[in-house]
């Protein structure tokens, strides 16, 4: 049996650890905590398991995924961002801490552009635009045709202020001028069991929380906000091919304190991207319709590229939003 | 709804009481706590109707709390005459304070420290006990924690100071 | 029915296998465990112990997941019974009769109703969920905000039956709750409310906090207060075992528990933490002598056990049938599904019956194993009980420190515990309750998220609440039970006042 003797292991290699001194090793001696500024099992929780497992495996030491949750995820953050820059604490986090924290929380101790040193884009889930199984139109261009003589009728379902689904949809209804009734949910569970019940009218959210409930047919799934089709929705068409000028992707980025030296950065980075290119869990990422960063949105230039122009694109909306 | 005890208390609760009115405690203890947090609610919006602001549920449950305080307090002046027990002191100063010195050791000590320290000083609690005793039960006790929380459930609990590599 | 038969007997064929009833042993077993051990809850524990399944097959990994979850549920009614603290909101009334049942040597009997209470409902629970997920799922999916706030309504309704002294006292005390849960982030504007400028309460106080402050932390300074009171906890034992006059006392409780439990618990949205008050409730309305109650009723530890099980087995609908996850825990399971190549949803019954037959089959199992495991532990724990105090109260002391340390691995909470048994030893002072506190605190925030849904839903019309039938007939319900509580209530605070 694996479990007994796994935790057999684990226990010895606890033990053991704690009896050798860590003085100038080679990276890494010890466990590593990464911290997860959210509740284990959400979107970010089970992608951060996801890769870390595959990562202890290249880097010959385990990584603790510890779940701070709490305001957003920027407690987890803070914390994050104030630990010692020794490889030891790591943390991922998501669209939400890394772009939107700024314009939610005007007290917040970090800034995502400046206070961590970037590892890398982890994944990317596209959002999707969802209606109840009932709404009349049938297609994209339909569906923005009605929401706009409609949408103040209209109840759009988010899972709390800060959440993806309320920062997308934010975009998504400022950018045609939709101004339907907002409910908010306590997370993303209770909001789609009333999109599903009917209660409510849309949503745009993370595509890996839609896919099951679109491929049972109980909602509608009306388009993908990513440039290309889905592997998990391949009947989905995409916003870009529909010639509606939407593209909105949520990500989760794994970053470490400020200050990292560079060898250990590339250590974790290789390790990270060993995790990202193994067929496992690019067939994880697959079912989830996730895709892996490649090319230039993988590394760190990538992910402080990508923490600006997303700062720069989302805070306009959500301040415009609060001084209302 | 008047609920009133009309019984004596007894003798020897009357030795420990201190002497002050319950009902008229539990009075001012809910329209002190009704007046904090409607004050911590003021700036929040009540809302409409249609949209049932932040406020609403904060001021209006403090206002009601704040009935029962002045209704509690009313009923102790009117005559119930219940007094309060005294209080343990030694016990709320050593309990609180073990869990405070838990907190504060936790993360920078880890807790093969944070442990024996929390269970020293609670059991000074109590006047029963016994030095030795207590210590050996400490010793084992941490060690079973560790074992448990950290071999066996695997939580990610700081077990030593960082300075000695762990 | 003839599918039902040949689902379970898939479903057993696979629960069956060696290893997977391995699996679901050692799932109880770390279950019992973590129940046991105040504040480490389930998600906690599923979350560490995920990487270790990794290398298991997807179902044999839900099974031992899904037996430390019930078994977690299970474990925490020991620990309600044996020192006072409610590990999980579903285990607050299991302490009201538990506690005084085991402070007069009866602790043995209250935790062998509970298992087999637990058992019985557990086996009921499954077999529902057998027969009817998918009418049950479709039910639940009529139920929206407006209904949902009705059922509160009439849950905040039992925390007046809860009370054993005064009513207004007990009403001031739901208000109270009410207060601390608005504590947090607001949902839908985002604005702090109530904190203080305080960051870490930026997500609202956890029900462990408050629970393990106002009832482990406010009993033991209680306990250090009289030396008398001490020496009674650990000085009887009694019966091991209950004998069949206590079965039969409990046999309907356990059933009308069950059927709480079970209907509340396939409600999405976490209805299940009502299962056990509900019943509570149900069982001090018609009992011949209410007074009995708070004081050592087996009926007030039978009833609500049985509903907590059941509703724990019936949570799991929502999650298999829809793949929408109605409580922290269910969404942590979604989450290990994931994580296995899963991806749970409607179509799951459908695609991978083995898994979905195979996940309920295994959930009577890991009852009976729970009934297995905890009948022989249960000598061992009251036995426990005859620690002396002066040792007993540090490790409790401890073991909830690292507990609710574990929460969020936030030090800040274990403060904010302590602050709150200072604020429970207070209370108790002033002849208040905690457990109607703590059901305004869980009710509360639902409540108050269902009211504000359904009015922007309704655009501010009262009329929604009336409109819907289900809100209608539960309001209603809320209305008969008020006024039918109303007259006799204040006869009978009358009559306590001069039995006492």
């Amino acid at each position: 049996m694996n479990i007994t003797r796994r935790t057999a292991i684990a226990a010895i290699a606890a033990l053991g650890v704690t009896a050798v001194p860590a003085v100038a090793q080679q990276y890494p001696t010890k466990p590593i905590t990464a911290i997860v500024p959210f509740a284990a099992g959400g979107p970010t929780d089970v992608v951060t398991r996801l890769v870390t497992e595959h990562m202890s495996r290249t880097l010959g030491q385990q990584i603790v995924v510890e779940n701070i949750g709490g305001a957003g995820g920027s407690i987890g953050m803070t914390r994050a961002a104030a630990a010692a820059p020794d490889g030891y604490t790591i943390a991922v986090g998501n669209m939400g801490t890394q772009s939107a924290a700024p314009a939610l929380y005007p007290n917040l101790k970090y800034d995502p552009a400046t206070s961590f040193t970037q590892i890398s884009v982890v994944n990317f889930t596209p959002q999707t635009i969802v209606s109840k199984k009932t709404l009349e139109p049938k297609d994209l261009k339909e569906l923005l045709a009605y929401l706009k003589a409609n949408s103040e009728k209209l109840n759009y379902g988010h899972a709390g202020v800060g959440s993806i689904s309320y920062v997308s949809g934010f975009v998504f209804n400022a950018q045609f001028g939709f101004k339907p009734a907002l409910v908010a949910y306590k997370g993303t569970g209770p909001a789609l069991n009333d999109l599903v019940g009917g209660q409510i009218d849309y949503m745009v959210d993370q595509s890996l929380n839609v896919i099951p409930q679109i491929t049972a047919g109980t909602i509608k799934a009306y388009a993908v906000a990513h440039p290309e089709r889905i592997a998990a929705l391949p009947d989905v068409p995409t916003t870009k091919e529909l010639g509606v000028d939407f593209i909105f992707s949520a990500w989760n980025a794994m970053v470490a304190p400020k200050g990292l030296p560079k060898d250990i950065q590339d250590k974790l980075l290789d390790a990270l991207s060993k995790a990202m290119d193994d067929p496992t869990i690019i067939k994880r990422y697959e079912e989830l319709g996730s895709t892996a960063p490649k090319g230039a949105d993988r590394g760190p230039a990538g992910l402080q590229k990508l923490v600006e122009s997303e700062v720069a694109r989302i805070t306009p909306v959500l301040k415009a939003a609060a001084a209302k | 709804m008047v609920v009133e005890d009309p019984a004596e208390p007894s003798a020897g609760k009357r030795e420990r009481s201190l002497n002050l009115n319950l009902e008229v405690c539990a009075g001012i203890f809910l329209i002190a706590a009704a007046a904090a947090a409607y004050y911590a609610a003021l700036p929040l919006d009540a809302g409409s109707m249609s949209g049932v602001g932040s406020g609403l549920l904060p001021k209006a449950t403090s206002l009601g709390l704040a009935g029962f305080g002045v209704y509690l307090a009313l009923l102790g002046l009117w005559g119930s005459p219940e007094r309060i027990d005294g209080f343990s002191f030694r016990g709320i100063i050593f309990v609180l304070g073990a869990i405070v010195a838990f907190a504060a050791t936790v993360r920078p000590f880890g807790l093969l420290v944070a442990g024996p320290i929390a269970m020293l000083i609670s059991s000074m609690a109590d006047p029963d006990t016994r030095p030795l005793e207590i210590l050996l039960f400490t010793a084992c006790m941490t060690a079973a924690c560790y074992l448990l929380f950290k071999v066996v459930l695997h939580l990610p609990i700081p077990v030593l100071p960082p300075l000695l590599g762990y | 029915m003839w599918d039902l038969i040949t689902n379970l007997q898939l479903g057993l064929s696979v629960a069956g296998s060696l290893k997977n009833m391995g699996l679901c042993f050692l799932g109880c077993l770390i279950g019992t465990l973590i129940g046991v051990l105040p504040g480490v809850g389930p998600i906690a524990t599923i979350a560490m112990l995920l990487p270790l399944t990794f290398g298991l097959d997807p179902v044999g990994a839900l099974i031992m997941l899904a037996g430390i979850y019930y078994g977690a549920q299970y474990g925490g009614s020991t620990t309600a019974i044996l020192v006072n603290i409610p590990g999980e909101a579903t285990a607050v009334v299991t302490v009201l009769d538990g506690h005084q049942m085991a402070k007069q040597g009866r602790a043995g009997i209250a935790l062998g109703i509970a298992a087999i209470g637990s058992f019985i409902a557990g086996t009921i629970a499954t077999i529902i969920i057998a027969a009817a997920a998918k009418p049950l799922t479709t039910l639940a999916l009529l139920f929206g905000p407006a209904d949902y706030f009705a059922l509160m309504v009439l849950g905040l309704m039992f925390a007046v039956v809860l009370a054993r002294g005064s009513v207004p006292k007990a009403i001031a005390m739901i208000f109270f709750g009410i207060l601390l849960s608005t504590v947090g982030t607001d949902i839908e504007t985002g604005e702090e409310r109530l904190t203080f400028g305080w960051m870490e309460i930026a997500d609202g106080i956890d029900f462990a906090v408050i629970a393990m402050g106002m009832f482990g932390f406010a009993e033991i300074l209680r306990n250090l207060e009289h030396k008398e009171a001490r020496a009674v906890v650990s000085a009887k034992i009694g019966r091991l075992l209950p004998n069949m006059a206590d079965l039969k006392v409990s046999l309907a409780p356990i059933l009308r528990g069950t059927a709480i439990g079970s209907i509340l618990g396939f409600l999405p949205g976490n209805g299940a933490v009502l299962g056990p008050f509900a019943s509570y409730s149900t069982e001090k309305k018609i009992a011949k002598d209410p007074s009995r109650f708070g004081r050592g009723a087996i009926e007030g530890v039978a009833g609500p056990e049985s509903a907590n099980n059941a509703g724990a087995q019936t949570a799991f609908i929502p999650l298999l049938t829809l793949g929408i996850p109605p409580n922290a825990v269910m969404a942590l399971m979604i989450g290990a599904m994931t994580i296995h190549g899963i991806v749970p949803g409607p179509q799951i019954i459908t695609k991978q019956p083995e898994l979905f037959w195979g996940m309920i089959a295994s959930m009577w199992i890991g009852n009976l194993m729970l009934l297995i495991i905890n009948l022989p532990l249960i000598g061992i724990w009251v036995r426990l009980l005859q620690v002396p105090y002066r040792l007993m109260f540090p490790a409790i002391i401890i073991f909830c420190c690292i507990g609710i340390y574990s929460i969020n691995n936030s030090p800040t909470e274990v403060l904010l515990t302590a602050a709150f048994g200072l604020f429970g030893y207070l209370l108790i002072k002033l002849g208040f309750e905690v457990a109607p506190l703590l059901l305004g605190f869980v009710l509360g925030r639902l409540m108050e998220e269902k009211l504000r849904q359904a009015m922007v839903i309704s655009r501010g019309s009262l009329w929604t609440f009336i409109d819907r039938p289900v809100s209608l007939a539960l309001l209603v319900l809320t209305l008969v039970i008020l006024v039918a509580s109303a007259l006799p209530a204040i006869r009978k605070s009358r009559e306590t006042v001069f039995t006492e």
